[in-house]
């Protein structure tokens, strides 16, 4: 039986981070991607591989005070490279990762800070709609508040691509708004 | 200007209040950490793989440390020199010439990045939203470049008082042309969450007291130069701010 410790304090060093990540965090990232790559154990290997390169070169930006965020982030950019794999192997049929995603709802929401339960729900519902190309940037910049130059080197992706995306993703939210005529 | 980034900053505070539960839920459908282990169970080889990759980092870095404090220093002698330089009034003029010819000229911009090939937007899809009281549009053709565009914002005479000129170009167009300039006034800022560089220039040009200004700002599909020949950074920046595409 695995024990699975408290957060870091996050005095560590590089070092103690990546040993914390890799004990923890290692299986869950691995089983992550082997989702997306249809179970190829071979495939979810690699893209764990690019997953905590990644992770290492970034380990500077990386808050790990909080276990159950951090948890969340490994899966992410596991996720991501896996995606990447998928997208460079061009297997249409690979399963994806099931999220709950209320996509078909396609009611949106007020762009307000007070909503309703019901709107919440529904905006709830427009980001699982989004893209994931859309989504997990706008996921690290609003959940984890990094910076576009540490979402494009936790991504792989160009800094100005990270910031468009995070832009567009922004907009097709409130696209949807607008089309439900909640948006002003 | 002040509604759209209190809206701007209320969207904002929704939007991380929503990814968060988002993310709270969709923790819900990952395994856990215990099935993972048994379905995936670590092992020490990896383990000390991944960490002797972070000892050459570490490596690495401490080099990296030592070339910028050098970088740093030379960086600081230049805009010391070129500071001084500036002092001279027959430097800002020439460097105010080179901001009215760099209007006419339509240089290019390059962001340096691959593009992202879907959503890709091209330069008939920009709109200039916002056209200061007393100064009228004119869009120009550019010769041998169908994907570029040039706008100028003047009053309706010859005089060219104040001028804004506003070139448009798809951002991965090669170009020799333009860089970072490295005059003490340059800022780095944001327009609409895209980065932007804004340069400020005081001079005179025959006796007369001039001012320009230049913001470049865009994205992986467009990029965008403004130069203003005295208008004021406010109303620049309100112009780059309702351009949108």
């Amino acid at each position: 039986m695995i024990v699975f410790s408290t957060p870091l304090s996050g005095k560590q060093s590089d070092r103690e981070i990546i040993d914390y990540i890799y004990r923890q965090f290692f299986p869950l990232m691995r089983s992550v991607a082997a989702r997306v790559l249809s179970g190829n154990v071979q495939d979810a290997e690699d893209a764990v591989h690019d997953a905590m390169i990644k992770i290492i070169k970034n380990v500077g930006v990386i808050d790990v005070s909080d276990r159950k965020k951090l948890r969340n982030l490994c899966c992410i950019i596991a996720r991501n490279c896996a995606l990447d794999r998928l997208r460079s192997m061009d297997r249409k049929n690979a399963l994806t990762v099931e999220i709950p995603d209320d996509a078909e709802d396609e009611r949106t929401l007020p762009d307000e800070s007070a909503v309703s339960e019901e709107a919440f729900e529904t905006i709830l519902a427009a980001i699982g709609s989004l893209p994931e190309k859309y989504r997990y940037p706008c996921i690290l910049k609003y959940v984890y508040e990094y910076k576009n130059k540490d979402i494009a080197a936790l991504l792989g992706i160009p800094e100005m691509t990270a910031g468009t995306r995070i832009r567009r993703g922004k907009l097709l939210l409130q696209d949807k708004l607008r089309k439900e005529g909640y948006h002003e | 200007m002040n509604n759209k980034r209190n809206k701007n900053e209320r969207d904002d505070i929704l939007l991380k209040r929503a990814f968060e539960e988002y993310l709270l839920r969709a923790d819900d459908s990952l395994p856990t950490d215990e099935e993972a282990y048994e379905e995936f169970p670590p092992s020490e080889e990896d383990r000390l793989y991944y960490l002797g990759k972070v000892k050459k980092r570490e490596r690495a870095s401490s080099a990296a440390k030592i070339l910028k404090r050098v970088a740093a220093i030379v960086l600081a002698a230049v805009s010391v020199t070129f500071g001084a330089l500036m002092m001279d009034e027959n430097v800002r003029a020439a460097v105010t010439r080179s901001v009215v010819s760099l209007v006419d000229s339509g240089v290019k911009v390059k962001f340096m990045v691959p593009r992202d090939q879907d959503d890709q937007k091209k330069t008939s899809d920009v709109t200039i939203g916002y056209v200061p009281e007393g100064l009228a549009v004119k869009e120009l053709h550019v010769d041998d470049h169908p994907n570029y565009r040039v706008v100028h914002i003047s009053e309706m005479n010859d005089i060219f008082d104040t001028f804004v000129g506003i070139s448009i170009f798809p951002s991965d167009e090669v170009d020799p042309g333009f860089s970072q300039p490295t005059w003490e006034k340059v800022y780095m800022s944001e327009i609409n969450g895209m980065d932007a560089f804004m340069v400020d220039v005081e001079s005179e040009i025959d006796g007369k007291p001039i001012s320009g200004r230049s913001i470049v700002f865009g994205d992986e599909d467009i990029s965008i130069m403004i130069c203003g020949i005295n208008i004021s950074h406010e109303e620049l920046v309100k112009i780059a701010e309702n351009i949108e595409w």
